[in-house]
């Protein structure tokens, strides 16, 4: 059964089954493509990106293959353009930089980092500009009963939880950020790669054999990083909203199997405006969004140390949220 | 004189549990308020406060029964409702 679909809305790039994907260019086309850049659609955004290494259009055409390309005169919400460090430094050969729009140095890192500083970039752009949302520090995943909104502090275990159950029957609309445009309350997927870290790689590789990983970049200031792919059905339908019906709050606690607590709303609703990168620059309508949300989810928080169990007690969860299911029987 | 609505405050307002919050579009802030100070704060929204009448008032609106004690209290509110900008002692 699929999810619940409010309505389609994007760049105007069509059905992403039918648009040319990044895949669709061979490595060599996208390499002299990506020389005066290249343009492709996630979700609501396009982004452009530009470089002159071939190593750039190789990782491309792995992490990213279906991601539909865009019009090159398509409006970009984020332009970024990956170089060779013009500094010099004592691995100065090793090292890029990714620069904004501004042309101005954002970040600088090893090769091999690359595609992990432009997840990290793309992040910092559209959390800094996008205002046209109101945007949640939080992983939103969809069932055929409607939105589950994953709010969490760095290092909760968020991308890990999603991670696992984008791969147990959950669509993955992003493990980053839940986009809210109005009081409609329709969410707008932004399906990225996963950084999944540290010891949750080894975790997610175990329990998920079909996981498809990158490779793992050690020494970043997160420490070592794999990046995820989501399932192809997240790309394939990342135009289509989910309504949201429950909101987890989780915490990994490696003592505590597993604990569910609901959350009372008016906490409920302190949690959104804290979380939310832009409620205070969103003004009135910010706090008529994150007031709607309160109403129209139940919360809860999880404690959880095994995610089997999470994810069948979030499965629970969202069908008593429904009305699916007896709550009595849980 | 009298305790009002903060000119060009335009309050929103959502209660939750025994929790109110009030998001002034003048200062754009979010508050968070208790139920004496919700319940304050509604009896100045719905008509002004005479400033020299706000102790008869505020008795004869909420009949406590220990009236030092929340004519006390209720003067605290008010400061602080003053103080957050959401009402002001008006000519």
């Amino acid at each position: 059964m699929r999810d619940v679909v409010q309505r389609t809305l994007g760049p105007d790039l069509g059905d992403s089954r039918a648009a040319s994907s990044l895949k669709s260019r061979g490595i060599d086309a996208l390499h002299a493509m990506l020389r005066s850049g290249v343009r492709y659609g996630i979700g609501p955004f396009v982004v452009a990106l530009k470089g002159q290494q071939r190593v750039l259009a190789e990782r491309l055409h792995a992490c990213y293959p279906d991601y539909p390309l865009a019009p090159a005169n398509e409006f970009a919400d984020a332009s970024l353009a990956v170089a060779r460090n013009p500094g010099l430094s004592r691995h100065w050969w090793s090292t890029r930089v990714i620069r904004l729009e501004d042309g101005q140095v954002f970040t600088t890192f090893p090769e091999n980092a690359t595609i992990a500083h432009l997840e990290w970039t793309l992040n910092w752009a559209i959390a800094n500009r996008s205002h046209q949302f109101l945007m949640l520090h939080a992983g939103v995943l969809a069932n055929a009963y409607g939105g589950l909104i994953l709010p969490a502090e760095p290092g909760a275990g968020k991308s890990t939880l999603c991670a696992y159950l984008m791969h147990r029957g959950w669509r993955l609309l992003s493990d980053e950020f839940t986009l809210l445009r109005d009081e409609g309350l329709e969410i707008y997927p932004f399906p990225r790669l996963l950084p999944i870290k540290n010891a949750a790689i080894a975790v997610i590789r175990e329990q998920v054999p079909e996981a498809r990983f990158g490779p793992e970049i050690p020494g970043t200031h997160k420490g070592t990083v794999a990046h995820l792919q989501p399932p192809d059905e997240a790309i394939l339908r990342m135009h289509e909203t989910a309504s949201p019906r429950l909101m987890i709050f989780p915490r990994y606690t490696p003592d505590t199997p597993l604990e569910i607590t609901p959350v009372p709303r008016a906490q409920c609703f302190v949690e959104i405006t804290q979380n939310a990168f832009n409620y205070v620059l969103r003004g009135e309508e910010g706090f008529r969004i994150a007031a709607a949300l309160t109403e129209r989810v139940r919360a809860f928080q999880l404690r959880y140390n095994d995610l089997e169990r999470a994810a069948t007690a979030l499965d629970d969860l969202m069908a008593e949220a429904h009305g699916a299911r007896d709550p009595s029987r849980r | 004189m009298a305790w009002t609505i903060t000119q060009h405050a335009t309050l929103s307002v959502r209660q939750w549990d025994d929790a109110t919050f009030v998001y002034d579009s003048f200062s754009g802030r979010t508050h968070y308020l208790n139920g004496s100070a919700a319940e304050i704060l509604a009896l100045i929204a719905e008509q002004p406060l005479p400033l020299a009448d706000t102790d008869t008032a505020l008795l004869r609106e909420f009949a406590p029964s220990e009236p030092e004690a929340f004519l006390a209290a209720s003067r605290r509110v008010l400061e602080l409702l003053e103080h957050l900008g959401l009402v002001t002692r008006h000519a």
